[in-house]
Protein backbone atom coordinates (compact mmCIF):
# COMPACT_ATOMS: atom_id res chain seq x y z
CA UNK A 1 0.00 0.00 0.00
CA UNK A 2 2.77 2.64 1.48
CA UNK A 3 4.42 1.65 -2.14
CA UNK A 4 1.26 1.87 -4.25
CA UNK A 5 1.40 5.68 -2.43
CA UNK A 6 4.93 6.22 -2.84
CA UNK A 7 4.51 5.56 -6.77
CA UNK A 8 1.40 8.26 -7.45
CA UNK A 9 3.58 10.50 -5.10
CA UNK A 10 6.67 10.44 -7.04
CA UNK A 11 5.25 11.47 -10.84
CA UNK A 12 3.43 14.32 -8.97
CA UNK A 13 6.34 15.92 -7.02
CA UNK A 14 8.31 15.43 -10.64
CA UNK A 15 5.58 17.16 -11.95
CA UNK A 16 5.41 20.13 -9.58
CA UNK A 17 9.33 20.86 -9.67
CA UNK A 18 9.59 21.13 -12.90
CA UNK A 19 6.52 23.39 -12.82
CA UNK A 20 8.86 25.15 -9.91
CA UNK A 21 11.73 25.43 -12.69
CA UNK A 22 10.14 26.17 -16.10
CA UNK A 23 10.55 29.26 -17.44
CA UNK A 24 8.02 32.14 -17.65
CA UNK A 25 6.11 34.34 -15.28
CA UNK A 26 6.59 33.31 -11.69
CA UNK A 27 10.59 32.79 -12.31
CA UNK A 28 12.33 33.91 -9.50
CA UNK A 29 16.29 33.85 -9.40
CA UNK A 30 18.14 32.80 -6.02
CA UNK A 31 21.31 34.27 -5.13
CA UNK A 32 23.24 32.61 -2.40
CA UNK A 33 26.21 34.07 -0.58
CA UNK A 34 29.88 33.72 -1.79
CA UNK A 35 32.22 31.01 -0.36
CA UNK A 36 35.23 31.20 -0.05
CA UNK A 37 38.42 34.33 0.24
CA UNK A 38 37.52 36.50 -2.32
CA UNK A 39 40.04 36.31 -5.80
CA UNK A 40 42.83 38.62 -6.04
CA UNK A 41 42.66 40.80 -9.01
CA UNK A 42 45.24 42.41 -10.76
CA UNK A 43 44.09 45.90 -9.42
CA UNK A 44 43.12 46.98 -6.21
CA UNK A 45 40.31 49.73 -4.91
CA UNK A 46 41.87 52.64 -3.87
CA UNK A 47 39.96 54.82 -0.97
CA UNK A 48 40.52 58.66 -1.20
CA UNK A 49 43.07 59.69 1.54
CA UNK A 50 42.41 62.09 4.06
CA UNK A 51 45.30 64.81 4.16
CA UNK A 52 48.28 64.20 4.81
CA UNK A 53 48.80 64.86 8.40
CA UNK A 54 46.00 66.19 10.91
CA UNK A 55 45.32 69.46 10.85
CA UNK A 56 43.02 72.57 9.28
CA UNK A 57 43.03 74.55 6.45
CA UNK A 58 43.71 78.52 6.90
CA UNK A 59 43.29 81.08 4.95
CA UNK A 60 46.46 82.05 4.32
CA UNK A 61 47.94 80.82 0.49
CA UNK A 62 51.09 79.34 0.13
CA UNK A 63 53.83 80.01 -2.61
CA UNK A 64 51.81 76.84 -4.57
CA UNK A 65 48.59 79.51 -4.84
CA UNK A 66 46.97 76.84 -2.50
CA UNK A 67 45.50 77.10 1.29
CA UNK A 68 48.55 76.34 3.76
CA UNK A 69 47.26 73.32 6.30
CA UNK A 70 48.76 73.08 9.58
CA UNK A 71 48.87 70.87 11.99
CA UNK A 72 46.66 70.37 14.89
CA UNK A 73 49.92 70.16 16.97
CA UNK A 74 50.94 73.81 15.89
CA UNK A 75 48.62 75.29 18.37
CA UNK A 76 46.95 72.66 20.57
CA UNK A 77 50.55 71.89 21.73
CA UNK A 78 52.11 75.57 21.82
CA UNK A 79 49.67 78.05 22.53
CA UNK A 80 48.30 78.13 25.94
CA UNK A 81 45.52 80.05 24.98
CA UNK A 82 44.28 77.27 21.95
CA UNK A 83 44.61 74.58 24.45
CA UNK A 84 42.68 76.40 27.18
CA UNK A 85 39.60 76.81 24.21
CA UNK A 86 40.12 73.01 23.13
CA UNK A 87 38.91 72.22 26.98
CA UNK A 88 36.04 74.02 26.13
CA UNK A 89 32.58 72.63 23.95
CA UNK A 90 32.01 73.82 21.94
CA UNK A 91 35.38 76.18 21.02
CA UNK A 92 34.84 80.07 21.29
CA UNK A 93 38.07 81.57 20.16
CA UNK A 94 38.64 78.51 17.26
CA UNK A 95 36.78 76.37 14.70
CA UNK A 96 34.15 78.95 14.88
CA UNK A 97 33.08 77.49 11.86
CA UNK A 98 32.80 74.12 12.91
CA UNK A 99 28.98 74.13 14.12
CA UNK A 100 28.38 69.87 15.62
CA UNK A 101 25.08 68.17 14.18
CA UNK A 102 25.95 64.86 15.00
CA UNK A 103 24.10 62.52 17.21
CA UNK A 104 23.33 63.80 20.93
CA UNK A 105 25.25 64.93 23.55
CA UNK A 106 28.76 64.53 22.21
CA UNK A 107 31.49 67.55 21.88
CA UNK A 108 35.07 67.36 20.58
CA UNK A 109 36.63 65.09 22.71
CA UNK A 110 33.75 61.83 21.46
CA UNK A 111 36.05 61.55 18.20
CA UNK A 112 39.38 63.75 18.83
CA UNK A 113 42.09 62.16 21.30
CA UNK A 114 43.56 65.41 23.58
CA UNK A 115 46.07 66.61 23.93
CA UNK A 116 47.29 67.36 20.74
CA UNK A 117 44.32 66.24 18.91
CA UNK A 118 46.39 64.52 16.27
CA UNK A 119 44.38 61.01 16.63
CA UNK A 120 41.28 60.10 17.21
CA UNK A 121 39.48 58.87 20.16
CA UNK A 122 37.73 55.67 20.34
CA UNK A 123 34.30 54.69 22.46
CA UNK A 124 36.92 52.97 25.49
CA UNK A 125 39.02 55.53 25.11
CA UNK A 126 41.65 53.99 23.23
CA UNK A 127 43.49 56.40 20.58
CA UNK A 128 43.28 55.54 16.84
CA UNK A 129 45.95 57.05 14.62
CA UNK A 130 44.75 59.77 11.81
CA UNK A 131 44.85 57.68 8.77
CA UNK A 132 42.63 54.69 10.12
CA UNK A 133 39.73 57.31 10.51
CA UNK A 134 37.05 55.20 9.38
CA UNK A 135 37.12 52.71 11.86
CA UNK A 136 36.54 55.56 14.32
CA UNK A 137 33.13 56.04 11.56
CA UNK A 138 32.62 52.45 11.82
CA UNK A 139 32.16 51.95 15.66
CA UNK A 140 28.48 53.63 15.36
CA UNK A 141 27.90 53.15 11.85
CA UNK A 142 28.83 49.61 11.43
CA UNK A 143 26.07 48.61 8.63
CA UNK A 144 27.77 51.25 6.70
CA UNK A 145 30.82 50.15 6.66
CA UNK A 146 30.29 46.44 6.70
CA UNK A 147 28.61 47.51 3.50
CA UNK A 148 31.40 49.87 2.46
CA UNK A 149 33.61 47.13 2.72
CA UNK A 150 31.55 44.95 0.25
CA UNK A 151 31.40 48.17 -2.45
CA UNK A 152 28.16 48.63 -1.84
CA UNK A 153 28.19 51.86 0.00
CA UNK A 154 29.40 55.27 -1.27
CA UNK A 155 30.69 56.68 -4.89
CA UNK A 156 33.09 55.32 -6.73
CA UNK A 157 34.59 55.62 -10.20
CA UNK A 158 37.39 53.85 -12.22
CA UNK A 159 36.81 50.16 -12.75
CA UNK A 160 33.93 47.58 -12.33
CA UNK A 161 36.58 44.71 -12.99
CA UNK A 162 39.43 44.70 -11.15
CA UNK A 163 41.44 42.73 -13.37
CA UNK A 164 41.56 45.54 -15.90
CA UNK A 165 41.79 48.70 -14.20
CA UNK A 166 41.53 49.97 -10.21
CA UNK A 167 38.75 51.51 -8.51
CA UNK A 168 38.76 54.73 -6.30
CA UNK A 169 36.18 55.00 -3.37
CA UNK A 170 35.13 57.61 -1.36
CA UNK A 171 35.94 57.90 2.10
CA UNK A 172 33.22 58.61 4.27
CA UNK A 173 34.13 62.31 4.95
CA UNK A 174 34.16 62.72 1.22
CA UNK A 175 30.41 63.11 1.40
CA UNK A 176 29.16 62.99 5.08
CA UNK A 177 30.88 66.39 6.66
CA UNK A 178 31.80 64.64 9.70
CA UNK A 179 30.97 67.62 12.33
CA UNK A 180 27.23 67.57 10.14
CA UNK A 181 26.87 64.45 8.54
CA UNK A 182 23.01 64.82 7.06
CA UNK A 183 23.03 65.29 3.13
CA UNK A 184 21.99 68.77 2.39
CA UNK A 185 18.90 69.23 0.07
CA UNK A 186 20.07 69.65 -3.60
CA UNK A 187 18.53 71.61 -6.77
CA UNK A 188 18.22 68.89 -9.41
CA UNK A 189 19.66 69.02 -12.41
CA UNK A 190 17.36 70.28 -15.43
CA UNK A 191 14.75 67.82 -16.37
CA UNK A 192 13.73 66.48 -19.48
CA UNK A 193 11.75 68.02 -22.38
CA UNK A 194 9.19 65.66 -23.42
CA UNK A 195 7.55 66.02 -26.80
CA UNK A 196 3.88 65.97 -25.72
CA UNK A 197 3.88 67.08 -22.60
CA UNK A 198 5.93 70.52 -23.09
CA UNK A 199 5.55 70.93 -26.73
CA UNK A 200 8.47 71.11 -29.45
CA UNK B 1 -16.37 78.69 -87.60
CA UNK B 2 -14.42 81.67 -86.27
CA UNK B 3 -12.94 79.84 -82.98
CA UNK B 4 -11.94 76.63 -85.09
CA UNK B 5 -9.97 78.55 -87.07
CA UNK B 6 -8.05 80.45 -84.59
CA UNK B 7 -6.88 76.96 -82.79
CA UNK B 8 -5.66 75.68 -86.04
CA UNK B 9 -3.78 78.58 -86.24
CA UNK B 10 -1.78 77.91 -83.33
CA UNK B 11 -3.34 80.21 -80.81
CA UNK B 12 -3.84 79.18 -77.21
CA UNK B 13 -7.27 78.49 -76.06
CA UNK B 14 -8.53 78.36 -72.43
CA UNK B 15 -8.32 74.55 -72.10
CA UNK B 16 -4.84 74.14 -72.94
CA UNK B 17 -3.86 76.89 -70.63
CA UNK B 18 -5.89 74.91 -67.42
CA UNK B 19 -4.33 71.48 -68.71
CA UNK B 20 -1.09 72.95 -68.67
CA UNK B 21 -1.64 75.25 -65.19
CA UNK B 22 -2.70 71.69 -63.69
CA UNK B 23 0.21 69.92 -64.54
CA UNK B 24 2.04 72.49 -63.15
CA UNK B 25 0.00 72.47 -59.93
CA UNK B 26 0.20 68.62 -59.74
CA UNK B 27 3.86 68.78 -60.15
CA UNK B 28 4.92 71.50 -57.20
CA UNK B 29 2.19 69.72 -55.16
CA UNK B 30 4.19 66.35 -55.34
CA UNK B 31 7.51 67.86 -55.55
CA UNK B 32 6.30 69.63 -52.04
CA UNK B 33 5.46 66.17 -50.50
CA UNK B 34 8.19 64.85 -51.42
CA UNK B 35 10.42 67.49 -49.43
CA UNK B 36 11.18 65.83 -46.33
CA UNK B 37 13.12 63.31 -48.05
CA UNK B 38 15.46 65.73 -48.57
CA UNK B 39 15.90 66.12 -45.19
CA UNK B 40 16.63 62.90 -44.51
CA UNK B 41 19.57 62.81 -47.30
CA UNK B 42 22.34 63.45 -44.66
CA UNK B 43 21.37 59.73 -42.79
CA UNK B 44 19.90 58.14 -44.70
CA UNK B 45 22.41 57.41 -47.44
CA UNK B 46 23.01 54.48 -49.94
CA UNK B 47 25.94 52.98 -47.83
CA UNK B 48 23.22 52.54 -44.79
CA UNK B 49 20.56 51.05 -46.82
CA UNK B 50 22.93 49.00 -48.81
CA UNK B 51 24.66 47.46 -45.52
CA UNK B 52 24.01 44.46 -43.82
CA UNK B 53 22.65 43.20 -40.57
CA UNK B 54 25.53 43.97 -37.58
CA UNK B 55 26.11 40.03 -37.16
CA UNK B 56 26.14 39.26 -40.65
CA UNK B 57 29.36 42.27 -41.05
CA UNK B 58 33.02 40.91 -41.90
CA UNK B 59 35.78 42.84 -40.27
CA UNK B 60 36.44 44.75 -43.38
CA UNK B 61 32.91 45.85 -43.45
CA UNK B 62 32.85 47.21 -39.55
CA UNK B 63 36.50 48.65 -40.68
CA UNK B 64 34.75 50.48 -43.39
CA UNK B 65 31.59 51.33 -41.77
CA UNK B 66 33.21 53.08 -38.89
CA UNK B 67 35.36 55.03 -40.62
CA UNK B 68 32.56 56.11 -43.06
CA UNK B 69 30.47 56.70 -39.61
CA UNK B 70 33.76 59.05 -38.48
CA UNK B 71 33.62 60.79 -41.45
CA UNK B 72 29.68 61.76 -41.56
CA UNK B 73 30.23 62.86 -37.31
CA UNK B 74 33.46 64.76 -38.60
CA UNK B 75 31.15 66.35 -41.53
CA UNK B 76 27.54 66.77 -39.72
CA UNK B 77 28.73 67.33 -36.20
CA UNK B 78 32.59 69.05 -36.64
CA UNK B 79 33.70 66.01 -34.10
CA UNK B 80 36.53 63.99 -34.39
CA UNK B 81 35.17 60.90 -32.66
CA UNK B 82 36.44 56.87 -32.37
CA UNK B 83 33.83 54.40 -32.99
CA UNK B 84 34.62 50.58 -31.96
CA UNK B 85 32.42 47.50 -30.93
CA UNK B 86 34.39 45.68 -28.22
CA UNK B 87 33.37 42.02 -27.80
CA UNK B 88 32.14 40.62 -24.75
CA UNK B 89 34.14 38.65 -22.46
CA UNK B 90 33.64 35.21 -21.03
CA UNK B 91 31.96 34.46 -17.71
CA UNK B 92 30.49 38.12 -17.63
CA UNK B 93 26.96 39.16 -16.85
CA UNK B 94 26.73 42.95 -16.39
CA UNK B 95 24.20 43.86 -13.76
CA UNK B 96 23.11 46.86 -11.83
CA UNK B 97 21.10 47.94 -8.71
CA UNK B 98 20.33 50.45 -7.11
CA UNK B 99 19.97 51.60 -3.64
CA UNK B 100 16.73 53.53 -3.07
CA UNK B 101 17.24 54.41 0.84
CA UNK B 102 20.24 56.99 -0.13
CA UNK B 103 18.51 58.25 -4.09
CA UNK B 104 18.39 62.15 -3.75
CA UNK B 105 16.58 62.48 -6.80
CA UNK B 106 19.17 64.97 -7.72
CA UNK B 107 18.94 63.82 -11.21
CA UNK B 108 22.72 63.65 -11.96
CA UNK B 109 23.15 60.39 -13.45
CA UNK B 110 20.45 61.36 -15.84
CA UNK B 111 22.42 64.10 -16.68
CA UNK B 112 25.46 61.97 -16.95
CA UNK B 113 23.87 59.61 -19.60
CA UNK B 114 22.97 62.72 -21.92
CA UNK B 115 26.48 63.64 -22.57
CA UNK B 116 28.33 60.55 -22.03
CA UNK B 117 25.36 58.87 -24.80
CA UNK B 118 25.22 62.15 -27.26
CA UNK B 119 21.63 62.70 -26.67
CA UNK B 120 19.52 65.10 -28.34
CA UNK B 121 20.51 68.48 -26.46
CA UNK B 122 17.11 70.38 -27.47
CA UNK B 123 15.03 67.31 -25.61
CA UNK B 124 17.93 67.12 -22.80
CA UNK B 125 17.16 63.19 -23.78
CA UNK B 126 18.15 60.67 -21.37
CA UNK B 127 18.00 56.80 -21.13
CA UNK B 128 17.10 57.12 -17.21
CA UNK B 129 14.22 58.97 -15.74
CA UNK B 130 13.79 59.30 -11.97
CA UNK B 131 10.16 59.41 -10.50
CA UNK B 132 9.35 61.37 -7.84
CA UNK B 133 6.57 59.12 -5.30
CA UNK B 134 5.06 59.44 -2.06
CA UNK B 135 6.89 57.27 0.38
CA UNK B 136 4.90 54.15 1.20
CA UNK B 137 3.87 53.85 -2.52
CA UNK B 138 5.04 51.90 -5.36
CA UNK B 139 2.83 53.82 -7.89
CA UNK B 140 4.47 54.59 -10.82
CA UNK B 141 1.12 56.56 -12.47
CA UNK B 142 0.53 59.03 -8.93
CA UNK B 143 4.93 59.70 -9.55
CA UNK B 144 6.15 62.46 -11.68
CA UNK B 145 9.42 62.65 -13.66
CA UNK B 146 8.91 66.46 -14.26
CA UNK B 147 9.30 67.88 -10.49
CA UNK B 148 11.87 70.70 -10.30
CA UNK B 149 12.59 71.77 -6.28
CA UNK B 150 15.12 71.32 -4.26
CA UNK B 151 15.36 67.40 -3.24
CA UNK B 152 14.50 65.01 -1.53
CA UNK B 153 11.46 66.83 -0.84
CA UNK B 154 9.50 66.16 2.32
CA UNK B 155 7.87 62.78 2.35
CA UNK B 156 9.02 61.79 -1.18
CA UNK B 157 11.29 59.17 -2.34
CA UNK B 158 12.86 58.86 -5.73
CA UNK B 159 13.31 55.95 -8.42
CA UNK B 160 15.48 56.06 -11.50
CA UNK B 161 14.16 53.81 -14.13
CA UNK B 162 16.13 52.89 -16.80
CA UNK B 163 16.85 50.15 -19.24
CA UNK B 164 16.64 46.85 -17.44
CA UNK B 165 18.12 44.46 -19.78
CA UNK B 166 15.77 41.35 -19.30
CA UNK B 167 16.74 38.34 -19.08
CA UNK B 168 13.43 37.71 -21.39
CA UNK B 169 13.00 40.93 -23.24
CA UNK B 170 9.91 41.73 -24.69
CA UNK B 171 11.43 43.99 -26.69
CA UNK B 172 13.25 41.75 -28.41
CA UNK B 173 10.34 39.42 -29.09
CA UNK B 174 8.47 42.42 -31.07
CA UNK B 175 10.96 43.22 -33.28
CA UNK B 176 10.03 42.72 -37.03
CA UNK B 177 13.70 42.84 -38.67
CA UNK B 178 15.51 42.07 -35.92
CA UNK B 179 17.37 45.25 -34.96
CA UNK B 180 17.55 44.64 -31.60
CA UNK B 181 19.16 41.36 -29.31
CA UNK B 182 20.60 40.82 -26.36
CA UNK B 183 24.22 40.32 -25.98
CA UNK B 184 25.94 37.55 -24.18
CA UNK B 185 27.25 39.93 -21.56
CA UNK B 186 23.78 40.93 -20.40
CA UNK B 187 22.88 44.07 -22.04
CA UNK B 188 19.88 44.76 -25.09
CA UNK B 189 21.39 46.58 -28.09
CA UNK B 190 19.90 48.14 -31.37
CA UNK B 191 21.54 48.14 -34.93
CA UNK B 192 20.65 51.84 -35.27
CA UNK B 193 21.60 51.36 -39.21
CA UNK B 194 19.54 48.14 -39.29
CA UNK B 195 16.15 49.77 -37.23
CA UNK B 196 13.47 50.75 -39.69
CA UNK B 197 12.05 53.28 -36.93
CA UNK B 198 8.95 51.27 -36.18
CA UNK B 199 8.24 51.62 -32.32
CA UNK B 200 6.96 48.28 -31.87
CA UNK B 201 9.70 47.86 -29.13
CA UNK B 202 8.63 50.93 -27.52
CA UNK B 203 5.33 49.87 -26.79
CA UNK B 204 6.45 46.20 -25.97
CA UNK B 205 8.84 47.63 -22.96
CA UNK B 206 7.40 47.59 -19.77
CA UNK B 207 9.95 50.17 -18.33
CA UNK B 208 9.49 52.83 -21.32
CA UNK B 209 13.38 52.26 -21.75
CA UNK B 210 13.12 53.12 -25.26
CA UNK B 211 13.25 56.25 -27.26
CA UNK B 212 12.69 57.00 -30.57
CA UNK B 213 14.73 59.87 -32.14
CA UNK B 214 12.17 62.55 -34.14
CA UNK B 215 14.67 64.72 -34.80
CA UNK B 216 18.10 64.60 -35.94
CA UNK B 217 20.15 64.93 -33.03
CA UNK B 218 21.67 68.81 -32.08
CA UNK B 219 24.87 68.20 -30.07
CA UNK B 220 27.41 71.32 -29.99
CA UNK B 221 30.96 69.61 -31.53
CA UNK B 222 32.80 70.95 -28.70
CA UNK B 223 29.94 68.29 -26.84
CA UNK B 224 29.88 65.53 -28.50
CA UNK B 225 31.36 62.25 -26.49
CA UNK B 226 34.25 61.03 -28.52
CA UNK B 227 34.79 57.52 -27.23
CA UNK B 228 31.88 55.66 -28.91
CA UNK B 229 30.41 52.30 -29.66
CA UNK B 230 28.53 51.18 -32.62
CA UNK B 231 26.25 49.40 -30.75
CA UNK B 232 26.07 51.97 -27.69
CA UNK B 233 26.43 55.86 -27.69
CA UNK B 234 27.45 56.65 -31.48
CA UNK B 235 25.31 59.73 -32.61
CA UNK B 236 21.98 57.79 -33.86
CA UNK B 237 20.39 58.99 -37.13
CA UNK B 238 16.64 60.50 -37.86
CA UNK B 239 13.89 58.20 -37.14
CA UNK B 240 15.25 54.91 -35.28
CA UNK B 241 14.61 53.64 -31.81
CA UNK B 242 17.82 53.75 -29.00
CA UNK B 243 18.34 52.26 -25.71
CA UNK B 244 20.48 52.14 -22.71
CA UNK B 245 23.30 49.73 -23.13
CA UNK B 246 25.24 49.88 -19.97
CA UNK B 247 27.40 52.39 -21.58
CA UNK B 248 28.20 49.32 -23.18
CA UNK B 249 31.61 51.32 -24.60
CA UNK B 250 32.55 51.95 -21.03
CA UNK B 251 32.05 48.44 -19.69
CA UNK B 252 33.48 46.20 -22.09
CA UNK B 253 36.21 48.34 -21.14
CA UNK B 254 36.03 47.30 -17.77
CA UNK B 255 35.11 50.58 -16.69
CA UNK B 256 32.52 51.38 -14.69
CA UNK B 257 28.86 53.61 -16.51
CA UNK B 258 28.65 57.13 -16.54
CA UNK B 259 25.51 57.57 -14.23
CA UNK B 260 27.18 55.48 -11.84
CA UNK B 261 30.09 57.71 -11.13
CA UNK B 262 28.07 60.76 -11.24
CA UNK B 263 25.75 59.61 -8.85
CA UNK B 264 26.70 61.75 -5.41
CA UNK B 265 24.90 59.26 -3.42
CA UNK B 266 26.69 56.45 -4.01
CA UNK B 267 23.23 54.60 -4.32
CA UNK B 268 24.63 53.00 -7.81
CA UNK B 269 26.24 49.48 -7.79
CA UNK B 270 27.17 47.59 -10.63
CA UNK B 271 29.29 43.98 -11.62
CA UNK B 272 29.58 40.89 -12.50
CA UNK B 273 26.52 38.64 -12.15
CA UNK B 274 28.39 35.53 -12.59
CA UNK B 275 30.80 36.17 -10.05
CA UNK B 276 29.88 35.70 -6.39
CA UNK B 277 32.10 37.77 -5.08
CA UNK B 278 30.86 40.91 -6.96
CA UNK B 279 29.68 43.76 -5.16
CA UNK B 280 26.18 43.51 -7.16
CA UNK B 281 25.91 39.76 -6.08
CA UNK B 282 26.35 40.66 -2.40
CA UNK B 283 23.28 42.99 -2.46
CA UNK B 284 21.32 39.99 -4.22
CA UNK B 285 22.40 37.43 -1.22
CA UNK B 286 22.21 40.06 2.19
CA UNK B 287 19.53 43.24 0.88
CA UNK B 288 16.02 43.18 0.65
CA UNK B 289 15.77 43.57 -2.96
CA UNK B 290 12.69 43.32 -5.57
CA UNK B 291 12.65 44.09 -9.24
CA UNK B 292 9.70 46.56 -10.98
CA UNK B 293 6.91 45.03 -12.45
CA UNK B 294 7.80 41.18 -11.57
CA UNK B 295 4.19 39.56 -12.73
CA UNK B 296 5.73 41.20 -16.32
CA UNK B 297 7.91 37.98 -16.30
CA UNK B 298 10.67 40.02 -18.11
CA UNK B 299 13.63 38.81 -15.15
CA UNK B 300 15.49 42.30 -15.47
CA UNK B 301 19.15 42.62 -14.13
CA UNK B 302 18.14 45.96 -12.35
CA UNK B 303 17.54 45.08 -8.86
CA UNK B 304 16.51 47.88 -6.68
CA UNK B 305 17.28 47.53 -2.42
CA UNK B 306 16.92 49.56 0.88
CA UNK B 307 19.93 50.06 2.45
CA UNK B 308 19.02 48.28 6.04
Amino acid sequence: MEIKNAMVALPLVILFASCGQGGGHGEREKWTKAKGPAPTYKYSERVHSLGEFPGVTTNNRGIDGKPQRIRCSTCHKLLPEARADGEASPPKKFHLGVKLAHGKDHNCRTCHAPPDFESFRLSGGKTLPYPRLMELCGQCHSGQLADFRKGIHGGMAGHWDLNRGPRDRNHCVDCHDPHRPAIPRVRPAPRPRYRFLDGK
Amino acid sequence: MADKHDNEAGGVNRRTLLKAAGVAACGVAFARALSPLSAFSSTLDKERLLQQHYKELTDEDKARIFKLLEQRALRDYGARVKISDAQPQDGVEMAYALNLTNCLGCRQCADACHKENNHDRRSRNSYIRVFEMDQGSLDLASGTTRYDHPVPAEGKFYMPVQCHQCKKPQCVNVCPVKATWKEADGPVVIDHNWCIGCRYCEAACPYHARRFNWHRPEIPADEVNPDQGYLSNRIRPQSVMEKCTFCLHRTRAGKLPACLEACPAGARVFGNLADPHSPVRSVLAEKRVFVLKEEQGTVPRFFYFFAE
